[in-house]
């Protein structure tokens, strides 16, 4: 099993009817232009409403990776075209790793076996327009989002702004 | 003379409006600026800040302010003013005539042509507005003063606009080509010159000259501002003024057997300078304005600002901390005094309601705890009536003028609480107006947004920059140590 059928895996392991082609919403435009072709765009709120979780989560999980490199990257979604709580972000983005772990422990034996294999790439994005300030980057500096043992810093970019999500995963 | 005849105070209070716009003006490719009662430049250095607002010095010195009427009625003094009535006494009588029978009041139209040209001499000659440009910006030629695009010099435009309301009070325009400088201005022939409804009458009495002279006396008194620029030099200058004094005098006379070259400070630091040098404490300091350096002095500098007469004539300026009481000069005190010392000397030392007070980075040298402190000062200024240009790069100062703007907005609304917050220190969106600086382009205004306060765009790439810079790294760590 290589990246395509992990990938087709996590396709199987949620609603069908939540599996997405943009990454786009809440008047925040997020461009995948320039991302890997072989990608799964998961809608965490309509998977919430199917799996009836009430708990926080962000707003989309992009799963894409290097084949070559055995590299699986996890690109957590929030959109905040308007102002915000920081703390409300991270607890958002912290929901959405909760899930994608708990996910990825329910894998089949063999896709948990290739998941192993797997160097993993977690980064937690906050896609926001004008409402965020120089005081709240501070303290989105100090957050972390953890995903299997690992912390990862909060990166952000700017929602309508050309190859947005692309430079994100080049950073 | 008629005593019972009051200028209005709600007319006197009314600071007209003032537009100034420049195109190929130093490194500005243009601008159009409404001044505000608190106007903040913004942007990257080396845009045109500092040029802009030594234009706006220059042109409240060759104007003496920017107020109903345009300079030269203003230099003419009550006696010069009788004398250019006596001069047209016949015109004179008539208007008074005419005043006294329909109740008509007196517009610029009606005034004698020998008078409307007086008045109207500096808006036709750009010759005292070439010198003071040179002057101010230490220039040899107002070809300097051109922007170069490509290389090249391309015309040069500044205009000075004052309107009262709707009402275009005066204007003045010049266009520099190379060397030449052209002029041309005029005052508004529907300018009510004198209006009887703008005195209260409690009398029937009819007008005489008196009348037109106490009127003419008001005015004169009412519009003789002043300005002020602290330039963003000024705290080595705070440190160094008497030396250079010293020396300069030293090299006053004319040249002996060595060819002697004096070398030029900027206008604006010469005044700066000159101001120090003469400085004398106000004999009748504005109460308001006198409380904003009280302020400076216990809350941001701990200590008072003390001037020592010496015996080369030059007043030596000194800092005497609150917790020793030591009387220190200033080069041995924090860099932060030498920076606040001529705020707080200029704030005891004449600055009236009216006046235009110009301060290069405020900032400069200090904490951010400090720089939030000087947007009280600012505000404070703006509540007393006096007309404050700032420079500034300092995000804290933007951030605590939109959080006193925010308070203006909500006393506007009648929020009780905000009542209690900054008493006298507080602004209205209108009061402020922030314009952003950018290299080779068009000046912008950055409106006030409730949410947002004053946000320069540019300020926010650097804040993401370094945001994403640190975040990368940050995860560098934790590949490496798995943190």
């Amino acid at each position: 099993m290589g990246l395509k059928e992990f990938l087709a895996e996590i396709e199987k392991q949620v609603n069908e009817e939540c599996l997405s082609k943009s990454c786009s919403g809440d008047g925040c435009r997020v461009y995948l232009t320039g991302t890997p072709s072989n990608r799964v765009i998961l809608d965490l709120e309509c998977e919430f409403e199917q799996r009836k979780i009430s708990t926080k989560r962000c707003d989309y999980v992009l799963f894409c990776g290097d084949a070559s490199q055995s590299k699986l990257v996890v690109v957590l979604v929030e959109l905040k075209s308007g102002t915000f709580k920081t703390s409300t972000v991270t607890d958002q983005l912290q929901g959405g790793a909760d899930f994608v772990a708990e996910m990825f422990g329910k894998l089949p034996e063999e896709a948990n076996a290739v998941l192993n294999t797997f160097e993993i790439t977690c980064i937690p994005t906050l896609f926001h327009g004008k409402g965020i300030d120089k005081f709240q980057l501070r303290e989105l500096e100090r957050a972390k989002i953890r995903l299997r043992s690992q912390n990862t810093a909060i990166k952000r970019s700017k929602c309508g702004q050309a190859k947005n999500l692309v430079s994100v995963l080049k950073s | 003379m008629s005593k019972t005849k009051m200028p209005k105070i709600s007319e006197m209070s009314k600071s007209p409006n003032v537009k100034i716009a420049v195109r190929n003006f130093g490194p500005i490719a243009e601008a159009t600026i409404d001044l505000q009662s608190l106007t903040v430049f913004v942007g990257p250095s080396n845009t045109g800040k500092t040029y802009f607002s030594t234009l706006i010095y220059v042109l409240d010195g060759v104007f003496t302010g920017h107020s109903k009427f345009p300079g030269r009625f203003k230099r003419l003094g009550v006696h010069g003013f009788k004398d250019l009535l006596n001069q047209n006494w016949d015109a004179i009588r008539s208007i008074l005539k005419k005043l006294n029978t329909s109740d008509q009041s007196i517009k610029f139209s009606d005034l004698p042509p020998e008078i409307r040209a007086s008045l109207e001499s500096d808006l036709k000659d750009p010759e005292s507005t070439a010198n003071e440009l040179k002057r101010c910006f230490d220039l040899n030629s107002i070809t300097e003063l051109i922007r170069l695009k490509n290389g090249q010099r391309s015309e040069m435009n500044v205009s000075l606009e004052v309107r009262r309301g709707n009402q275009r009070l005066w204007n003045f325009n010049i266009e520099g080509c190379g060397s030449n400088l052209a002029g041309h201005g005029s005052v508004n022939e529907d300018l009510m010159i004198y209006d009887k409804d703008s005195l209260i009458s409690h009398s029937h009495k009819e007008l005489d000259i008196d009348d037109l002279f106490f009127w003419a006396a008001i005015e004169l008194d009412r519009h003789r501002e002043k300005r002020f620029y602290l330039p963003a030099a000024r705290s080595g200058i705070m440190q160094s003024h008497r030396v250079i004094a010293s020396s300069l005098v030293e090299r006053a006379t004319r040249g002996g057997l060595a060819p002697l070259e004096i070398p030029t400070f900027s206008g604006v630091v010469a005044d700066f300078m000159q101001q120090l040098i003469l400085y004398e404490k106000s004999e009748t300091p504005n109460k308001e304005i006198h409380h904003l350096a009280d302020a400076l002095e216990s809350d941001v500098l701990a200590g008072q600002i003390l001037m020592k007469p010496t015996p080369s004539g030059y007043p030596e300026f000194l800092y005497r901390p609150h917790t020793t009481g030591e009387e220190i000069r200033l080069t041995r005190a924090a860099s932060m005094v030498s920076e606040l010392a001529p705020v707080v000397l200029f704030l005891r030392g004449g600055i009236r309601p009216g006046d235009t007070l110009i301060i290069e980075e405020p900032e400069a040298h200090l904490h951010p705890g400090a720089q939030t402190e000087i947007a009280l000062t600012l505000a404070g200024l703006v509540r007393a009536g006096v007309r404050v240009v700032v420079t500034t790069h300092s995000d804290w100062l933007l951030k605590e003028i939109a959080n006193l703007i925010r308070i203006g907005e909500l006393k506007r609304k009648g929020v009780q609480k905000a009542e209690k917050m900054a008493p006298n220190n507080w602004l209205l969106p209108e009061e402020v107006g922030t314009w952003w600086f950018q290299k080779d382009g068009i000046v912008k205004h950055i409106p006030f947004d409730p949410t947002e306060g004053i946000e320069p765009t540019d300020y926010e790439d650097v804040a993401y920059k370094l945001y994403d810079r640190s975040v990368n790294l940050q995860d560098l760590f934790q590949k490496i140590d798995g943190r």
